[in-house]
């Protein structure tokens, strides 16, 4: 009786099982649409808006900008097709290319160059779109020459403007749809018009985002007809989806999942140099801390090599400078080995025996970060530094780091990431090093302070000579990393994307953007 | 009855008005900002102030509270301060995902577990009962995360049976349901085995074996009925705990529903996100108690309202 009812379950569940192979058949994809599995939805598809690298790949795919970085960091035309620059280095001067359409049909001419640009450049632009309007403070004003023709005027000399034009925050938009929608721009399908070689079809927020490609493209039009990008929370999920096949494509996996996915002949791996790397900042406001001779001990007590083999083996290779080989302007200034004897000796001469006690924050938001700080500890002390460690969440350690005064800030070592898609040095060293005017903190976290710094970097910023830029680089490099340490630097993270073998065409520039119009299935 | 039932519908109001303060007030008093989080790391200080302005969130805390229930009481939740899209519409959207889940683990656990502890009870002490009390340990010990994964690495990537990622047609729904349901199936087992054993070793259950009637009236017709009540109890309870413990499955299987929605937005402090969900959830589990309660009646008439 129960054994007949049992049995009769068994049945049924057998069923569904028989009836469900219909389902593993093929995956559902023809040979021109791709499936790509990311960890987190786009938070705005607005390019002025954007800050974080997920929403900032699909701008890549939906924008252009003036100017593009190549994978190897050449940087060549996007929408402009020519420059020139004024005798004074203060006027840029673009010819725009004509018959570029934005997805709605309309022809890109100047007016919208300088629409876009007015937006965040204006005096009572909506602070919250400052992302862009921070990265132009030197722009005096955008001008229209002609229908294809724009000019940007700095108020100082710039060097590195064409590697800021490159940098997707600063695409160029339509200035009607900005105009229509206003502060929604970028939050849903119609008001993410961009000039693009894909146009958005479908978001469903945090579930998937569908392009298409945009056939009356300007440039070579994209490969694959369709982008379905899905969004998979969980790591673990989104790495069997790959060996399923239901994914194609996706460049956040953990590290654990590198061999096994490099061992699968039918997934390729791609690993490519990134501006990216990551540092435990030194809070320069702590007594302790502030001491040259403490923060050159501390960089010399850590042995990076055995924390890349232990965390993150195969996927990376230490620092070699507070900049990653990418950056336009990184000068190779060696590893920093790890040297015990030489870190207790510059501990005695700034006054510490015997060591002293500290801190270390961090968060588990990048990857491992609670465990290299747990490493970093115990290397510390074995030079006699006694740190404890605090863990914050993401909420909660943002509001510590940003826009505080030295009397609040308390973290005299804290994990951070280092980038810049300026793919520049000025990106990756000014808005982060140089002291402040306001006494908080803003982009410089941890009050980082060094006046031979402060004029190298600001020297370089109006240098237009790139013999010259690199020289003042280098010195400034040399204080950041090695003199006046500015943090530890550990290592430089690789972008990494794992695809299914029959996909081709996956190149990946610096800053971790992928041309996803040059990936075609075999 | 139905002066009951009115009774305890009028009743959800003030439970929904606790239940929205306490949340208000913890989710105000936990260090985090929403602003922050959205705009991110290089925003500057101008921008987040600015911001904060425009969400109404530098208002003081009892302000901000009674504008939040003015406009609860027009249905109006808000806006998510993360997807910018109306909560309501975002719970609309991802709702149905949960819902179903839910239902569908808990018949999966009712039916099974039921069943299981039938046979255990039947059996008690001898091979099947010991097998099967093993069997519902193992269910409640697992995490439900751990056997998602196990489940979609062995029925996904290794049988290549099921989808492992997605909702977008029935067979996508299995392994969901099965994982989030199956650490009920041990504690539905353990009740019913406990409920029967108890029901069967009563002396009417002894008269109407010395009258002839056949063990399998006996145990479905006479004795589950009698055993029903604390098992409907816990299908109730479980049904909570599924609609709530839905977040760790949608995150593995890539469901976007309401509690992942939920999850996401405390760590995100995503206000009227929290807010509008753990009132809907709140709400969910009364309606859902309340038809125990009711079903209790149709069960035993003896009860009386």
């Amino acid at each position: 009786m129960k054994k007949s009812i049992f049995l009769k379950v068994v049945l049924v569940i057998a069923i569904l099982i028989l009836t469900s192979f219909s389902v593993m058949a093929q995956s559902d994809s023809a040979k021109d649409v791709l499936i790509y599995g990311t960890s987190t939805d786009a938070a705005s598809l607005d390019p002025h808006v954007q800050n974080d690298s997920h929403s900032e790949q699909i701008v890549a795919m939906l924008y252009n900008t003036l100017v593009r970085f190549e994978p190897d960091g050449e940087i060549v035309p996007d929408l402009a097709e020519s420059w020139t620059v004024s005798e004074d280095n203060l006027t840029w001067t673009f010819k725009l290319k004509e018959g570029v359409k934005f997805h709605n049909g309309k022809e890109m001419t100047a007016y919208d160059v300088k629409g876009t640009y007015d937006r965040f450049m204006a005096e009572d632009a909506d602070a919250s779109r400052l992302i862009a309007k921070n990265l132009t403070q030197m722009f005096e004003s955008v001008e229209v020459i002609d229908d294809y023709t724009v000019s940007i005027t700095t108020e100082d000399s710039y060097g590195p403007m064409l590697s800021l034009l490159s940098n997707r925050t600063l695409a160029i938009m339509d200035p009607d749809v900005i105009a229509e929608y206003g502060a929604s721009t970028g939050d849903f399908v119609e008001s993410s018009i961009g000039t693009g070689a894909f146009k958005i079809v479908d978001w469903k927020k945090d579930e998937e985002i569908i392009v298409e490609r945009f056939e009356d493209y300007f440039d070579e039009n994209a490969k694959l007809q369709k982008v379905i990008i899905k969004v998979i929370p969980e790591a673990a999920s989104r790495v069997i989806a790959l060996e399923t096949g239901e994914i194609e494509m996706t460049n956040q996996f953990p590290a654990e999942d590198l061999q096994r996915l490099q061992d699968d002949p039918n997934i390729t791996v791609r690993m490519t140099p990134s501006v990216g790397g990551r540092l435990f900042r030194f809070g320069c406001n702590d007594p302790i801390i502030s001491n040259t001779l403490v923060r050159r001990a501390i960089v010399h007590a850590i042995d990076r090599q055995s924390i890349i083999d232990g965390m993150f083996p195969g996927m990376t290779y230490p620092s070699t400078s507070c900049l990653t080989p990418v950056v336009w302007g990184y000068a190779d200034l060696g590893v920093i080995e790890q040297d015990l004897e030489k870190a207790k000796d510059l501990l005695a001469e700034a006054g510490y025996p015997n060591g002293f006690n500290t801190k270390i924050v961090t968060t588990p938001r990048y990857e491992k970060g609670v465990e290299l700080a747990e490493v970093l500890s115990a290397q510390l002390s074995m030079v006699g530094i006694n740190a404890e460690i605090e863990v914050l969440e993401w909420s909660v350690i943002l509001p510590l780091w940003m826009g505080v005064t030295p009397e609040v800030f308390d973290q005299p070592m804290f994990i951070m990431g280092a980038g810049t898609s300026m793919m520049d040095a000025d990106g990756g060293l000014r808005a982060l090093y140089t002291t402040t005017e306001t006494g908080t903190n803003e982009r410089n976290y941890g009050f980082y302070s060094n006046e031979e710094v402060d004029e190298l970097v600001f020297a370089a910023m109006k240098e237009t000579n790139p013999e010259k830029r690199l020289e003042l680089y280098k010195r400034a490099q040399e204080i950041l990393y090695l003199e006046d340490p500015m943090g530890i630097m550990l290592f430089d993270t690789y972008n990494r994307t794992a695809a299914v073998s029959s996909l081709q065409g996956v190149e990946t520039n610096g800053v971790g953007m992928t041309y996803f119009e040059r990936i075609y299935f075999e | 009855m139905s002066r009951y039932i009115i009774g305890r519908l009028l009743s959800i109001i003030p439970v929904l008005f606790i239940v929205s303060f306490l949340v208000f007030l913890m989710l105000h008093l936990i260090p985090g900002d929403p602003v922050r989080n959205m705009l991110g790391l290089h925003a500057p200080p101008a921008a987040v102030e600015e911001m904060t302005k425009r969400l109404g969130l530098d208002k003081p805390l009892h302000i901000q509270y009674f504008d939040f229930l003015q406009k609860a009481a027009r249905g109006d939740f808000g806006i998510s301060i993360r997807t910018k899209q109306p909560v309501i519409k975002e719970i609309r959207d991802r709702y149905p995902y949960t819902i179903k889940l839910a239902i569908g683990g808990t018949i999966f656990a009712t039916i099974v577990g039921v069943l299981l502890g039938i046979i255990s009870a039947v059996n008690q002490n001898k091979l099947w009962d010991n097998i099967l009390m093993v069997l519902s340990l193992l269910s409640v010990s697992t995490p439900s995360f751990f056997l998602a994964l196990l489940a979609i690495l062995f029925f996904s990537l290794y049988l290549g049976l099921f989808p492992s990622i997605g909702i977008q047609s029935p067979q996508h729904y299995i392994l969901p349901i099965l994982t989030l349901g199956a650490q009920s199936v041990g504690i539905m087992a353990r009740m019913t085995r406990s409920a029967m054993l108890e029901v069967l070793n009563q002396d009417y259950i002894r008269t109407s074996r010395a009258k002839g009637m056949s063990e399998r009236v006996i145990i479905y017709s006479h004795a589950l009925k009698n055993a029903l009540i604390p098992v409907l109890t816990v299908i109730g309870l479980r049904f909570g705990g599924l609609l709530a413990g839905s977040a760790l499955i949608e995150s593995v299987f890539g469901i976007r529903g309401i509690g992942r929605f939920m999850i996401d937005g405390v760590l995100n402090r995503d206000y009227p996100v929290v807010q509008a969900t753990v009132l809907l959830i709140a709400s969910t589990f009364i309606i859902i108690n309340l038809i125990v309660d009711i079903l209790y009646r149709v069960v035993d008439p003896r009860i009386k309202y």
